[in-house]
């Protein structure tokens, strides 16, 4: 006796099912009106005591077998046909399974023969199937096929040697040739996602009219506000902090001053801002959800539970490890301030963070898997083996196709029908040149309010890598015997549909199995999708960047890969910016596991950073300013790199670089104040500091001439002003990789300079630099 | 040379398993349909059939189709003491059918079931005993033999060299037909009648070879013809199709 595993590999193999169908019953005293009843909850007065009936049925030519639990298998399946899940890459969540079984009525036989009410004459009339459609409700009611495989001695096991599928019923029809049709449904259909809405809605009303600026909110007692956080009236946000009298009839809620902006209490995120308005009795009051700092995991998880999907269904360490592996430091902090379907919600959740969620009707385990390029193949699929010989078909998914990707986020008011303050593009510029597709595809995704700058970058970036080049779809037939791979798999495919540029089989075609469709015709075999893309490989991957950089993390730009890497980012976007403009992030580097980046200066890039901006003249009570320190053009973070200037570079695409790192000046302090002559004069603000996006001098309030200059993106930090500049003046910005100049001392302390920019920080990684001239790299306050 | 054909089926539910399945119902032993088992407790079984109605049947065969016999099993059959037949499994899975001369169903009839492996349960579909007839001309030149045949088809998958990989096999429906020119018409408007009319309610067992309980098999969905001789009215031509199950 051998598992259904055990026995896969059998070259000889014959298949069959059995069906098992769970339905309440009771085998008690059972009647109805004054006769015997059939022994069922619908056909007996008497209350269901939880009594539940297996019926198995199998297939007209299973081989011979006992009994299952002293229950006959009937041999009636004519036919099956399943459609399985499939995963939809980006647009969240899979399409649901079905599962359609014809079955073959016959007569002489009872399905409750246990019942009082069923003796002899009635066990002889009419038919099985028609007597059990009259007696039971078969939708949402257990149902399981198994499908086994006589082993190689021509024995069979009933107990082990099965794998189940889980199904929930949903309708037993007669059609019309003697035969009835069982149609079912995957457990995530029973949750009837788009029939639900999220988050639950109350009949919460303001119980007497309240004006804009009372803290004191009057709400009914029916409804618990004991664990609300945010309400929201009409159009505006309240904050609460306490209930008063909750569930009685003088409740009243407790609310921050009306108004006021709302921050999540974990993570201080802004949740939304909002306007105190008047409001009504009768108006209603709706309790809004606060995702405070909640992984992606276990925000679906509360989504789904809450909406009655079976808690056992979901492996939630698996879903955590998904997340820690691909969404590490993504965090959702949202308000959901009014009911929306469920599918709403959660495909909200998965197009964000671009997942997927399935269920898995073998596993009985709902799915959620990150796409990304950098998923590592689980194995390599062949042509001749696991997918049978010339039955592989490729079909173009233009559809699905984008260069350039698009989604809006930060929503600042969540009353607002509109309002997104942030977008995130990402495009891949490589792919427009006349050579290839010649213009951009884009894809804009729905606007997004959960998602911040990181998920939003990483969404971008992780589309336009994935199906940047035209995806296809590979559909194939797979033996049961070679079915080692599972919906949702990375792999790598080797068949005659693809080739590489030599005629050969092209090893190199990685692909995500999207549906795995069982065929119970003759036999079970299975016709199999995967969806193809262009994988980034954990070495060799050249990535170019091609517009101008602004605070970009390269871990975020390279998808977040879950594993060391060694990539090249080529920088051709002509300059960035920020305070720190480009920063390594977080890719795997331990002692054990080390990424190494190379990256290519290409085509005059200058690696820039925001300059410090000029320090606040002092007046006679407040102290006159520092300088702002110069940004970071590179941090390292800990990531060995190789920075190439000029001269040859390793890559065959860009065989010579040709770029600068220059760290910005600082700003310049800003001058004392001083009772010179008799009167109060401000000596000046301090000059802004040299940078791409410069150093803002620090303007006077009361006149250009105590105004300090800003600095600009040639190198010349501004000069800081002075009320007379033969007395005290405040500092001058620094030129590129100089500090600010500190605010003379008056009466008061003049304010001190910002310290000069970085060019190349190491911050503990091995970073070399390759043709780096003192024209091309100014070093700053850096590692170099 | 003879064909053994059941006519009549006498055996209903045991009046004693000696060795039982927990659970288990014992009319489906004599049920048709095989849907319906009866698996014993592991080892030996005696199934005994104890005539308690008076009546006078006659019986001259026991057969047996979809069990788990094995090769080296042993089925024998006795009235009271008197040893009726015996049979060791030569094929396993296969059915059965022992014939010997008819007798007065009036004394207890024993069938027992030794398995090789005391460890194992016997599985029965089907067990039946009745009258059978004997078709001395047996069948004719091309008639299929259906005992010997294998109830599957196979589709073996090929890798990119057309050479094969793996095999899917799956059970189909055996079919026969078997013609009895030159039948007389007593035969044919008697006791062939007689057996269109169990077949109505019953499968039946051919045997194709006396002496061997292997070569036989269950035929079901029979279709008769029965046609004039060109040149008598004493004689007619009979057939029958059908669909067979073998147990292999």
């Amino acid at each position: 006796m051998a598992t259904f595993e055990a026995t896969r590999s059998q070259r000889v193999q014959e298949h069959f099912e059995i069906l098992e169908l769970e339905l309440p019953i009771i085998t008690g005293v059972c009647t109805i009106g004054s006769v015997s009843g059939t022994g069922t909850p619908l056909t007996c007065d008497q209350a269901w005591a939880g009594e539940y009936k297996t019926y198995y049925f199998t297939n007209e030519n299973a081989p011979i077998m006992p009994s299952m639990n002293g229950e006959p298998v009937f041999r009636c399946i004519k036919s099956i046909s399943e459609s399985a899940t499939e995963i939809k890459p980006g647009d969240g969540l899979a399409s649901r399974a079905t599962l359609s079984i014809t079955l073959v009525d016959f007569t002489g036989s009872d399905p409750n023969e246990y019942a009082p009410g069923v003796n002899g004459v009635v066990k002889n009339q009419g038919t099985y199937f028609g007597k059990l459609a009259a007696r039971q409700i078969i939708q949402n009611k257990p149902a399981t096929l198994k499908c086994y495989r006589v082993q190689q001695d021509g024995s069979i096991d009933l107990t082990n040697g099965a794998q189940s599928r889980e199904y929930l019923a949903d309708s037993l029809t007669p059609n019309n040739n003697g035969t009835w049709r069982l149609s079912c449904k995957d457990v995530m259909s029973v949750v009837n996602l788009d029939e639900k809405t999220w988050p639950e809605t109350f009949d919460s009303v303001v119980r007497i009219d309240v004006d804009s600026s009372v803290v004191v909110i009057p709400v009914d007692g029916v409804t618990d506000y004991s664990s609300a956080e945010v309400v929201r009236i009409g159009d505006e946000h309240l904050k609460v902090n306490s209930v008063t009298g909750n569930l009685t009839g003088s409740a009243v809620l407790n609310v921050a001053a009306r108004g006021s902006d709302i921050f999540a209490p974990v993570s201080g995120v802004l949740l939304t801002k909002t306007v105190a308005d008047d409001h009504e009795a009768g108006d209603e009051v709706f309790i809004c959800d606060v995702a405070d700092n909640e992984t992606i995991d276990g925000f679906l998880t509360r989504v789904l539970v809450a909406s009655d999907f079976p808690a056992s269904y979901i492996p939630s360490s698996d879903w955590a490890d998904e997340v820690n592996e691909w969404h590490a430091t993504d965090k959702i902090n949202a308000i959901h301030n009014k009911a929306e379907s469920v599918s709403t919600v959660i495909n909200r959740v998965l197009t964000g963070y671009l997942m997927d969620m399935w269920f898995d009707v073998i596993s009985s385990e709902a799915k959620l898997s990150a796409i990304s390029v950098h998923k590592l193949s689980a194995g390599m699929i062949t042509e001749g083996k696991e997918i049978n010989a010339y039955t592989i078909k490729k079909t173009a998914k233009p559809s699905l196709r984008a260069s350039r990707a698009l989604v809006s986020y930060d929503k600042v008011n969540m009353a607002d029908t509109e309002g997104y303050a942030k977008a995130s593009r990402f495009s891949n510029n490589e792919l427009v040149s006349e050579e290839l597709y010649l213009e951009h595809k884009d894809k804009q995704f729905d606007d997004n309010f959960i998602i911040d700058k990181g998920a939003a970058d990483l969404l971008t970036q992780r589309y336009v890598s994935r199906f940047g080049f035209m995806p296809f779809e590979r559909s194939f037939v797979t033996d049961e015997r070679y079915l080692t791979f599972n919906t949702g798999d990375v792999v790598d495919l080797v068949s005659s549909a693809d080739q590489d540029i030599f005629g050969l089989p092209s090893g190199s075609i990685r692909a995500q199995i999207t549906k795995i469709n069982t065929k119970f015709g003759n036999s079970r075999y299975y016709d199999v999708k995967a969806m193809t893309y262009e994988a980034a490989f954990d070495s060799g991957t050249e990535i170019v960047l091609s517009e101008p950089l602004g605070s970009v993390n390269l871990y975020v730009l390279a998808g977040a890969p879950s594993q060391p890497i060694d990539l090249t980012f080529v920088l051709t976007g002509t300059y960035s910016f920020g305070n720190v403009a480009i920063r390594a992030g977080g890719f795997v580097n331990t002692a054990e596991k080390r990424s190494k980046l190379t990256i290519i200066l290409a085509n005059g890039f200058q690696g820039q950073a925001n300059g410090g901006d000029g320090g606040s003249y002092g007046t006679e009570t407040v102290a006159a300013g520092d300088g702002e320190n110069g940004g970071t053009v590179y941090d390292a973070e800990g990531v060995d790199t190789d920075i190439y200037f000029s001269g040859t570079t390793p890559s065959t695409s860009y065989p010579t670089a040709d770029g600068y790192i220059l760290a910005p000046g600082g700003g310049g302090g800003g001058g004392g104040w001083s009772n010179n002559t008799g009167a109060d004069f401000e000596s000046g603000g301090g000059g802004g500091g040299a940078g791409v996006v410069v150093g803002v001098g620090y303007k006077s309030l009361v006149g250009n001439f105590s105004s300090g200059f800003d600095g600009d993106s040639l190198g010349n930090g501004g000069d800081g002003g002075s009320f007379d500049s033969a007395q005290f003046k405040a500092g001058d910005g620094g030129d590129w990789g100089l500090a600010g100049g500190d605010g003379d001392d008056a009466d008061t302390i003049g304010g001190l300079g910002g310290q000069a920019g970085s060019g190349v920080v190491d911050s503990g990684a091995a970073v070399s630099l390759f043709g780096a001239t003192a024209s091309r790299y100014i070093n700053g306050n850096g590692s170099h | 040379m003879a064909l053994s054909i059941t006519t009549s089926s006498v055996l209903r539910t045991p009046s004693n398993i000696s060795n039982p399945g927990a659970g288990e119902v014992e009319s489906n032993i004599s049920s048709a349909d095989h849907s319906l088992t009866y698996t014993t407790g592991a080892g030996g079984c005696e199934f005994l059939w104890d005539p308690d109605d008076g009546s006078s049947y006659q019986i001259s065969y026991l057969a047996i189709s979809g069990h788990n016999l094995r090769v080296g099993d042993t089925v024998t059959v006795e009235y009271g003491a008197l040893l009726l037949g015996a049979h060791t499994i030569q094929r396993g899975g296969g059915a059965i059918m022992i014939t010997w001369s008819p007798i007065d169903f009036d004394s207890a009839i024993t069938v027992t079931i030794s398995p090789t492996d005391p460890a194992r349960a016997t599985t029965i579909s089907y067990m039946v005993g009745g009258l059978h007839m004997e078709i001395d001309t047996g069948e004719q030149a091309g008639y299929k033999r259906l005992w010997l045949n294998r109830n599957v088809t196979r589709e073996t998958t090929t890798n990119m060299l057309a050479a094969p990989v793996s095999t899917l096999t799956k059970r189909v429906v055996l079919k026969g037909s078997l013609s009895l020119p030159n039948q007389t018409a007593e035969f044919s408007q008697g006791e062939w009648q007689a057996f269109i009319g169990f077949t109505f309610e019953y499968p039946f067992f051919i045997k194709e070879i006396e002496g061997n309980p292997d070569s036989s098999y269950v035929c079901f969905d029979p279709l008769f013809s029965t046609s004039s001789h060109s040149q008598t009215r004493a004689l007619d031509s009979l057939t029958v199709s059908f669909k067979a199950y073998n147990g292999l």
